[in-house]
């Protein structure tokens, strides 16, 4: 994939509610990639 | 980018889509797709670390510091106690000096198991020695047996040796002869304390005259009235202010998610206690009393089954004529009598000296001993009867139809002997500590000058508390019912008014609940990381 560029944002312009919900949104993806990391196997060669 | 909660959660749906889309048949495709996440992973985590820094941040801004000094007060207040204690003109110089704690402690050491009988010893022999009174072997003659253990405790005693173990060893070769030797020491006190009371009294004179002299107060209706004003300025002081609030939120004391505008629990607090309220300022004086008075009632609750017990007890004797009843010194007669006794067989016990064993007959000496013990024996009886004698006397010096719950609390809390008993008795306990809790709970419901309800409850007629509360409180537009002040929903009750006073506390003030709502999150937040890293 190609490396994105960093996004500028802007917290401030957030309620409070929906700053805690953009932390938890967050959280919750970076939790979901790491369980969806494939185990690599000892594999000679590809199938 | 305007809004960066829209943007995430479109980019997350945009990743999910592509990571599920992505092929992972292979090794390389494996390999690939893991390069693709881990990618993700440590874009998200640069996103994860510059919202929880910005959270913390904010929250911090929202902190509130009120610097609220109570210790000037609450020492006030303790010395304003401690001169009331001493000047109470309830109570004598037998619970003035604590003695009734000390010997309440010794009568109970078998039913508490108690570790230590030396810290009881010590802790009397001490109370003697303020008053400048240093006993010595030979004031402890009440058996034979009591002046020999004694002897051996005044000697580690006064050489301040640390170990007791040759105590400890005499007690034990006593112990199988005379298995009631620490009731016997516990006689032999009792005695010493009646027979030093004029020393005891004097001192405690010379305490009052130096505490009094020393805080500018004239006498004990004075005393009384310092305590109420500083009680009243130490309430004042430590009203719950906005930081406390934010605490009590972070430690989950209160759920803030009810004090949150659309919540369940706010409105129904509201709209049950004050319907027609549309200003909250005007209703919160109002609420504020009405918070002290279930605390006070909830108090009068918990220790109702003391005074039902004083009631069962004490109502038969408002028919008695105090000035012929002779209860009290008919005991103390008896006593004295059963002492003198006593005193005689012991003198022909010590008689055979120098050495204490040397007797001409051994089996008449043994005869003697135990003629000794078996009169202890009886007397011990005797001061179980003097001790009821000794409450009734107080009660009945006090005792009228018209006496109030606020009465017996101060009756009670003079005599903490007595006080201990009944907690003992009623609430069935066994446990020192737990007796030890209820007491402390007991006096300082007893000690609050702002008690209101109490002082105009008669204890032998029927009255309706909950009654006079909901229909004052009907008057101030509150609305709640009798139901409402049952032992089991003045919980919740007390929920809803302290909500409702805090919502109204936080409006009025700097910050909101939404601030607040944010502060406790970010410290979940915090407090979830510190976990994960643990």
């Amino acid at each position: 994939m190609k490396r994105e560029e960093k996004v500028d944002f802007d917290l401030s312009t957030l309620t409070l509610k929906e700053l805690i919900e953009v932390y938890q949104n967050i959280t919750d993806f970076s939790q979901f990639l790491v369980e969806s990391k494939i185990e690599l196997e000892e594999e000679n060669e590809d199938e | 980018m305007n809004n960066f909660l829209e943007f995430i959660n479109k980019d997350i749906e945009a990743k999910k889509t592509l990571i599920s889309t992505m092929p992972t048949k292979t090794k390389t495709n494996k390999k690939k797709f893991n390069e693709t996440i881990d990618d993700i992973i440590e874009r998200y985590e640069e996103y994860k670390t510059s919202t929880r820094n910005y959270l913390i941040a904010k929250a911090k801004s929202f902190e509130v510091k009120e610097s609220t000094d109570l210790d000037q007060l609450t020492e006030k207040l303790e010395t304003l106690e401690n001169v009331k204690f001493l000047l109470n003109p309830t109570n004598t110089y037998v619970e003035k000096m604590c003695f009734d704690d000390l010997l309440y402690q010794i009568n109970n050491y078998d039913t508490f198991n108690f570790k230590s009988l030396n810290e009881i010893i010590n802790g009397l022999l001490d109370k003697f020695e303020q008053a400048g009174i240093h006993l010595e072997s030979d004031d402890f003659n009440y058996t034979c047996y009591v002046h020999e253990y004694m002897t051996a405790f005044l000697e580690v005693r006064n050489r301040r040796l640390s170990s007791y173990d040759k105590v400890s060893e005499i007690f034990e070769q006593i112990y199988w002869v005379n298995p009631e030797l620490i009731q016997h020491i516990e006689l032999n006190f009792r005695k010493l304390i009646k027979k030093n009371s004029r020393k005891f009294n004097n001192y405690i004179l010379t305490l009052q005259k130096e505490v009094m002299e020393k805080n500018k107060i004239r006498d004990y209706a004075h005393c009384l009235e310092k305590l109420q004003d500083a009680y009243i300025d130490l309430n004042m002081a430590s009203k719950e202010t906005i930081s406390d609030i934010i605490a009590m939120a972070k430690t989950k004391e209160l759920d803030i998610e009810q004090y949150l505008s659309d919540s369940k629990g706010r409105k129904t607090a509201f709209d049950s206690l004050i319907p027609e309220v549309t200003d909250v300022d005007k209703v919160a004086p109002a609420l504020e009393k009405l918070k002290l008075n279930i605390l006070e009632y909830q108090n009068y609750l918990e220790f109702y089954p003391m005074f039902k017990y004083f009631k069962d007890e004490y109502e038969k004797l408002l028919t008695t004529d105090k000035k012929e009843y002779k209860g009290l010194k008919t005991i103390i007669d008896q006593i004295e009598t059963k002492e003198n006794e006593l005193e005689k067989l012991n003198k022909k016990i010590f008689s055979g000296k120098p050495g204490l064993f040397e007797f001409r007959s051994d089996s008449a000496l043994k005869q003697l001993k135990l003629q000794s013990v078996l009169k202890a024996k009886e007397l011990y009886e005797l001061y179980k009867t003097y001790d009821i004698e000794y409450f009734k006397d107080k009660v009945m010096m006090i005792l009228n139809d018209t006496l109030t719950i606020s009465d017996v609390l101060n009756l009670y809390y003079s005599f903490d002997y007595f006080k201990k008993l009944t907690i003992q008795k009623v609430y069935n306990i066994t446990d020192y500590d737990e007796i030890i809790k209820y007491s402390d709970n007991f006096d300082l419901f007893a000690m609050n000058p702002t008690n209101i309800i109490i002082t105009g409850v008669p204890i032998f007629s029927s009255n309706n508390i909950a009654k006079t509360i909901s229909n004052k409180y009907r008057l101030n537009s509150i609305n709640i019912s009798e139901d409402d002040l049952n032992e089991d929903n003045l919980k919740n009750l007390l929920n809803k008014i302290l909500l409702i006073l805090r919502v109204n506390k936080i409006e009025k003030s700097e910050t909101t609940i939404e601030k607040i709502w944010f502060i406790v999150q970010v410290e979940k937040i915090v407090a979830k990381e510190i976990k994960e890293n643990d």
